[in-house]
């Protein structure tokens, strides 16, 4: 689904005709997603979640190492082979990055447009996936004409319209009070219950708390493994350091760690370790994915704008 | 509705950044340069093939003292040699009527014979028929204006061929001109491209965009520079008409240059619609 291996990434520095780059932003990032998860990325500003997303949603290649997403391997992939694997996932941006110019109808239709969705069939999916997020009424409106809350839920109405494999949303709740972050939250734990994967990366630990996930922590561009979240670093690379890692007769069970949540980002130190990581499936907090929705699988949606 | 169905064709919003009449104007004024090269390369073209067909060849030998021997002696020379092909006296009344101007009706003055040459090959040196004829007819003179004439037809040839020449200029400078208005889009427009290229719209989906709508542009503005361009060219038409032989309005209205000047929006059209595609392009490849 989603592999990092030993990636590295550099940003070009002093402008890109000097050749010259600046440090690693990320540094020998090793894990992987399985199918249909829930992953928090966790880590300051500056760390490296949006380098990580970016890489994830294709907006960047790494300079070193392989990203694999959804079956492509993107380091040296050719260039027209990453728009269809892009069209298969959806991003929710901080900042929305909606078209000011265009109706909240035709920003959520966007990602059908390109699919090359018929219009006939596709005036339905936009209009079900509005009223999913409750702007049903404000279909015609532009961006500048709805609020932060609502350009937000419109965002997330494109990124999931086309049901895609992966989603990933950094900081998507940076702009939003509680009552509605807790809500973004329950719509992509809906997503995530009909199968996608998503990979939320958020600083916010109140959120994190109440929805207890899998977490991958990021320190300076290097990860650092919370409680197993690196599906292949325990399978492939046992001899993951793990500095502060206790033994493992101390660690009585991954999925207890997880269960409680919060424990998931304040027990860093002792939730850590290889041993704990490579205790299986259920340490590492993954229930099987769903099936994939067939048909239109919005009808099953609950709502959770209004609930 | 009308709104939403108006936005959906246009996922750029490039009726908004690539608007306005500067680049339809510019392709306008193209347009029309480029509609008056071409009549001056119809006309210059038609010039040239007039003189070199009606004068190129001919020749004239002036005789002097005239007497039917004379005349007689020299024209059946010229005619012996292999590169004349035809010779012939001018007839008396058509002699003095080329005179009358001036000299008037004067009878009394022996005015020399003259023989029209039409030879087989314009190059040939006139001096050597002249030089061949003396020993025969002492004081024989060839005039050869058929040089001046090729000098003429030589000066039509090459203002067609410049008139080519600012044709494939005005050409280059449309391209140039559509690539800066490509930029500017680009450059309004790079959020939104951003956006779609990582909503995962291919690089040819995004350049038709702006190729289709500067296509459009280009090809309207040209339309507006023929339509301009056709009466002022009708009446340059219809000016030349007595040099170039035609005669009426609508004579020289038929005499203009329709088959280039219709294909001027469909070329205008394919130079914005290249030149977007390889600008976009080339630029798309920045993008991951």
């Amino acid at each position: 689904m989603v592999r990092f291996e030993a990636v590295g990434l550099r940003y070009p520095g002093g402008g890109p005709h000097t050749g010259s780059w600046g440090r690693e932003a990320l540094v020998d990032v090793t894990f992987a997603l399985p199918q249909g998860s829930f992953t928090w990325l966790l880590g300051h500003s500056g760390a490296g979640k949006s380098s990580v997303l970016r890489l994830m949603h294709l907006a960047l290649r790494p300079t070193r190492g392989e990203v694999e997403v959804l079956g492509l391997r993107t380091a040296r992939a050719k260039r027209a082979s990453l728009a269809p694997v892009r069209r298969r996932i959806g991003v929710v941006f901080q900042d929305f990055r909606l078209l000011p110019y265009l109706s909240a109808f035709d920003n959520v239709a966007l990602p059908l447009r390109l699919a090359g969705q018929p219009e006939a069939s596709l005036r339905a999916d936009v209009q079900e996936m509005l009223r999913w997020v409750g702007l049903a009424a404000r279909a015609e409106a532009l961006p500048p004409e709805l609020s932060g809350g609502e350009q937000q839920r419109i965002a997330i109405a494109r990124a999931v319209v086309h049901r895609p494999a992966l989603l990933v949303a950094d900081e998507p709740t940076g702009n939003l009070d509680n009552h509605q972050a807790r809500r973004l939250l329950a719509l992509l734990r809906e997503m995530n219950r009909l199968g996608t994967t998503v990979v939320v990366a958020t600083h916010d630990e109140d959120l994190v708390a109440r929805f207890p996930a899998p977490s991958l922590l990021l320190q300076d561009g290097r990860l650092h493994d919370l409680d197993g979240a690196r599906g292949i670093d325990a399978a492939e690379a046992p001899a993951w350091p793990g500095p502060q890692a206790p033994p493992p007769t101390s660690e009585p069970d991954g999925a207890a760690a997880l269960d409680t949540g919060s424990a998931a980002v304040s027990s860093s130190g002792s939730a850590a370790g290889p041993d704990a990581g490579g205790a299986g499936d259920s340490a590492r907090g993954w229930t099987e994915p769903p099936p994939r929705p067939i048909g239109r699988p919005e009808r099953r949606l609950r709502d959770p704008w209004d609930g | 509705m009308a709104r939403r169905r108006r936005y959906s064709r246009d996922p750029l919003g490039l009726r908004r950044a690539l608007s306005g009449l500067l680049l339809p104007g510019l392709v306008c004024a193209m347009a029309l340069l480029a509609a008056l090269a071409l009549a001056g390369a119809q006309g210059a073209a038609a010039l040239a093939e007039r003189w070199q067909r009606g004068a190129a060849a001919a020749v004239t030998v002036q005789v002097p003292d005239a007497e039917a021997g004379r005349l007689q002696r020299a024209l059946e020379s010229l005619r012996a040699m292999p590169e004349v092909a035809e010779a012939q006296a001018m007839p008396e009344d058509r002699l003095n009527a080329l005179l009358r101007p001036w000299l008037g009706d004067a009878p009394a003055i022996t005015v020399p014979g003259v023989i029209e040459l039409r030879l087989h090959d314009a190059r040939t040196d006139p001096v050597l028929i002249g030089d061949r004829l003396a020993r025969d007819v002492p004081g024989a003179l060839v005039e050869a204006h058929g040089l001046w004439v090729q000098r003429l037809a030589a000066l039509a040839r090459s203002l067609q061929a410049m008139a080519l020449g600012v044709l494939v200029l005005v050409a280059a400078v449309a391209a140039a001109v559509v690539a800066v208005a490509t930029r500017a889009g680009l450059a309004a427009r790079r959020d939104a491209i951003e956006v779609l290229h990582g909503l995962g719209a291919r690089d040819g989906y995004i350049a038709g965009r702006f190729a289709r709508r500067l296509g459009l542009l280009a090809a309207s503005g040209a339309l507006v520079g023929t339509a301009a361009a056709v009466p002022a060219l009708a009446l340059l038409a219809d000016l030349a008409g007595p040099w170039v032989g035609s005669e009426g309005r609508l004579a020289s209205l038929a005499g203009l240059p329709w088959p280039g000047l219709l294909a001027l929006p469909p070329v205008a059209f394919l130079v914005g619609w290249g030149t977007a595609q390889s600008t976009v392009r080339r630029w798309l490849r920045q993008l991951p």
